[in-house]
């Protein structure tokens, strides 16, 4: 039972890591404000979707705003700060607190449920267990998705771009190819997948709130950590393992859920830095 | 014999140029003879997160180690003397306070141990899931930490003299002043620049005959047990610590006062902590909640205007006038 | 008197076997160049001395002692020290500074946290006359990283001279410099206040090369092709091969 929990909260880490994941691999930055996204995703999907009726078009409004915003930060802020690790972190680090508080502000200090989808409000029962609709359709939409993102990777044309931009720039740029557009293409599109993660896994966490920007955030980096920044495989691999750790933690021992993650962390970044699946650079 | 530009500097131009100091140290000394009890409360908050981000700027200003997780180490410290008093009951400062600081720096040992061996963005990610370890068990040890809710009930260190806000207040000022004095030394010395040494070029260093990876701990620990030292001294202040104390956004707060004084230079440490405490002091007044949004834009703002810090923009500054005044006489 | 024994090192990275079985001996104060065409792995046998890289095989033997896996600040102390290809010098720390740590760096001094570094009067005499030597005196306090090219490769030399090493290791030290430079610097090596460092010295500049070698090493594709004094090499005529493209005469 745990373990459906433990794969449809993964596959929500993995969508909302990927974009982290693919961005920190490519151009090197790190955007703290990632989990940010996540979160506006969240709100202004559940805010639509209540307002309108219709989940599609909060998915839409979720995913949009998220896109959005990631272009302002990244045309605004974060294109001139290139190879400045440091500084990437602070600024990124200031987002978390001002949107975080603009939130706070707007929608109030209590927790919002996210939205389902009536036809998916059921349950299966398999054995013993219940099985929520709605879980499964997430981990069957990540699994599409993943699939999806893993071909764009690795047999298409803007996949092969993105992948030899980590390896050699400025190779792909004296072949003529404006890596920069499409690094900032890849952002925004993380972005988007932020904010769609954002709405449609905001049922599988609980309800979000305006803590859960900060919150995620840090779960994501343990992803891209822990399955290696800069591919899908990587963020698959990181999210379902900390997805499935942590479920099965709070389920049996909830008092050391909360630590296995960070010692997961740890651990990988001492042994293997680079992460499971990463390339060592 | 060599030439040296050894410099007699006359005794008027040395006293220029220390003017700014000494003005600053004649008005925190006498302070509470023109300023309000809550004024002297923010000061006295002020130098307790000055020894810290003083501390913070030996790991990462001189070191350059990014650490996010010093502060554990002052939390780690403050705990431990809670709850020795509160728990064990034993309530002699000349007890406590140096079990405290063993703690840090036992802390600090830890931490350096495990993530001496990565640098930059690997040393933060590593000391901030330290630090959030460290954070969870203040939260979640209710037995012994009191959760969420934190310690409370610290009176004031009873070393035969009763102190109350003022006396505090000075009490806290010595010791700050001489932890300042002592890092400005240790700074100095041919292992603060070994230091900074490994920061500018660790293989070049390594060459030369320095053990890298163990003065990166040993560096590590000394900056901790100041970290350690401030986490006491606020936790006397405070009356209490609770684990917001604890966690990445204080970690993140102690660093930014380092960035924005300016990194390596140590007193910028203590400017910025000034800076960012008095802000938001006076943000809170007028908008209480809103002071993250505030903290927010300064990070921001630090980076694009302000890199380097604000220090040594002052000291370029003071520079200028005292030439201007030398040249007027 | 042999104080550097060197014994079949072979290294490889990836798949590519870098250095094949090099072996060499110096003597104390003996000058030796190691030269070769370039990729031949000279600066990896450099690395491989002062610890940066380890060897999967082979053996290096200081005074005595077999540091080949030793970590490399403990070679430091036995007598080694090394000049880099690039200046690697501390970039914000004055050129003063940056002598000073040199010279602490093997001291137990540079454990030291009470006293100021300049406090130390002995060591700061003796950076002085170090900069001296070079002509960097004058720009004592200016951050190293300020300083011209050649003047930064002059730093980078009396930086590897500071701990008085038995065997001095140096990485093509007059890349850069002009004619007059190049020469002063070869003067610094064949200087009797150094007739006791060994130095073995990467080149591709033949004129430090005949004038302050005693010995040369040819380093062809990581294996020791050629060895004997400069005559020797001279004449060699496999020597002769790889550097001039001549061809046997018919």
């Amino acid at each position: 039972m745990s373990l459906l929990s433990g794969f449809s909260y993964g596959m929500v880490l993995f969508l909302l890591a990927t974009g982290l994941s693919i961005v920190l691999g490519l151009m090197g930055v790190v955007n703290l404000a990632h989990g940010m996204l996540f979160m506006i995703g969240a709100y202004a999907g559940i805010t639509v979707g209540n307002a309108t009726g219709s989940f599609l078009l909060g998915i839409l409004a979720g995913a949009i705003s998220a896109g959005i915003s990631g272009l302002i930060i990244e045309r605004g802020f974060l294109r001139q700060l290139y190879k400045r690790e440091l500084e990437q972190i602070l600024v990124t680090f200031g987002f978390i607190y001002i949107i975080t508080n603009l939130h706070l502000w707007f929608y109030g200090p209590y927790p919002r449920a996210g939205i389902v989808p009536s036809a998916l409000r059921r349950a299966i029962t398999i054995g013993r267990y219940d099985f929520s609709y709605y879980r499964l359709v997430v981990i069957l939409l990540g699994a599409v998705l993943c699939a999806g993102l893993y071909w764009l990777q690795e047999r298409t044309k803007i996949g092969a771009i993105i992948r030899a931009g980590m390896d050699d720039p400025e190779t792909v740029y004296a072949s003529g190819i404006n890596l920069r557009n499409v690094n900032v293409g890849a952002f925004c599109f993380g972005a988007l997948l932020a904010g769609f993660a954002g709405i449609v896994g905001a049922p599988v966490l609980g309800g979000v709130n305006a803590t859960t920007g900060g919150d995620v955030i840090f779960v994501a980096i343990a992803v891209c950590i822990v399955g290696g920044a800069g591919s899908v495989q990587g963020a698959l691999l990181g999210a379902l393992l900390i997805g499935i750790i942590t479920s099965v933690a709070e389920a049996y021992l909830p008092s050391a859920a909360i630590y296995m993650m960070y010692i997961l962390m740890i651990i990988i970044l001492v042994v293997k830095p680079s992460g499971i699946v990463g390339r060592a650079s | 014999m060599a030439s040296r530009k050894a410099g007699r500097i006359s005794r008027q131009k040395q006293l220029a140029r220390f003017a700014p100091v000494l003005c600053a140290f004649a008005f925190l000394v006498a302070a509470p003879l023109f300023l309000d009890t809550p004024i002297i409360s923010l000061i006295t908050k002020v130098l307790c997160f000055s020894l810290l981000a003083m501390s913070v700027d030996i790991a990462f200003g001189y070191t350059g180690l990014w650490t996010f997780g010093h502060a554990a180490i002052f939390g780690v410290a403050a705990y431990t003397c809670a709850i020795l008093l509160n728990g064990a009951h034993i309530s002699s400062f000349w007890i406590i306070a140096p079990i405290g600081i063993v703690t840090a720096g036992v802390l600090s040992a830890i931490f350096a141990s495990i993530a001496a061996r990565s640098s930059g963005l690997y040393f933060l990610l590593i000391t901030f899931a330290l630090g959030q370890l460290v954070y969870s068990v203040a939260v979640q040890w209710k037995p012994v930490t009191h959760g969420n809710d934190g310690l409370w009930g610290i009176p004031y260190p009873r070393i035969g003299f009763s102190f109350d806000n003022v006396s505090y207040y000075y009490f806290t000022l010595a010791i700050v002043i001489l932890c300042a004095l002592l890092l400005h030394r240790f700074t100095k010395s041919p292992f603060g620049y070994s230091l900074v040494g490994i920061r500018e070029n660790e293989v070049r260093a390594r060459t030369m005959g320095y053990n890298t990876h163990l003065r990166k701990i040993v560096g590590f620990v000394v900056s901790g047990l100041f970290a350690g030292l401030a986490g006491i001294l606020y936790l006397y202040f405070n009356g209490g610590i609770a684990p917001e104390n604890v966690g990445m956004a204080a970690s993140g707060m102690a660093t930014i006062m380092v960035i924005i004084g300016g990194t390596g230079t140590l007193w910028g440490a203590f400017l910025g902590s000034g800076v960012v405490l008095l802000l938001q002091y006076f943000i809170s007044l007028i908008a209480p909640s809103r002071w993250p949004i505030f903290l927010g834009a300064i990070f921001i703002a630090t980076v694009f205007f302000a890199r380097g810090g604000i220090f040594p923009r002052l000291v370029k500054l003071w520079q200028k006038v005292v030439r201007y005044g030398n040249t007027e006489s | 008197m042999e104080i550097l024994r060197v014994e079949e090192i072979f290294l490889a990275f990836g798949g590519l076997q870098v250095l094949q079985g090099i072996s060499f001996t110096m003597k104390k104060g003996e000058k030796v160049a190691l030269i070769g065409p370039n990729g031949a792995g000279k600066t990896t046998v450099l690395n491989v001395l002062t610890g940066l890289i380890a060897p999967q095989s082979g053996t290096i033997n200081l005074l005595g002692h077999n540091i080949t896996h030793w970590p490399t600040h403990a070679r430091a102390p036995l007598g080694l020290s090394r000049s880099f290809q690039v200046s690697s010098l501390f970039p914000q720390l004055s050129v003063l500074s940056n002598v000073l740590l040199a010279l602490h760096g093997i001291q137990g001094t540079s454990w030291h946290m009470l006293r100021a570094i300049t406090a130390y009067r002995a060591k700061l005499d003796k950076a002085d006359e170090l900069l001296e030597s070079v002509d960097l005196l004058s720009k004592r306090d200016i951050p190293a990283r300020s300083l011209s090219h050649g003047e930064q490769r002059r730093l980078e030399l009396i930086l590897a001279l500071a701990s008085n090493p038995l065997v001095l290791l140096l990485d093509e030290p007059t890349a850069g410099l002009t004619g007059d430079e190049s020469a002063a610097l070869a003067e610094i090596l064949r200087s009797p206040s150094n007739k006791d460092v060994a130095a073995l010295f990467v080149a591709h500049d033949l004129d430090l090369v005949f004038t302050v070698a005693e010995r040369i090493l040819v380093l062809y594709y990581g294996t020791v092709m050629a060895e004997g004094t400069p005559e020797e090499i001279q004449a060699n005529q496999s020597v002769r091969e790889i550097y001039l493209g001549e061809t046997k005469s018919a």
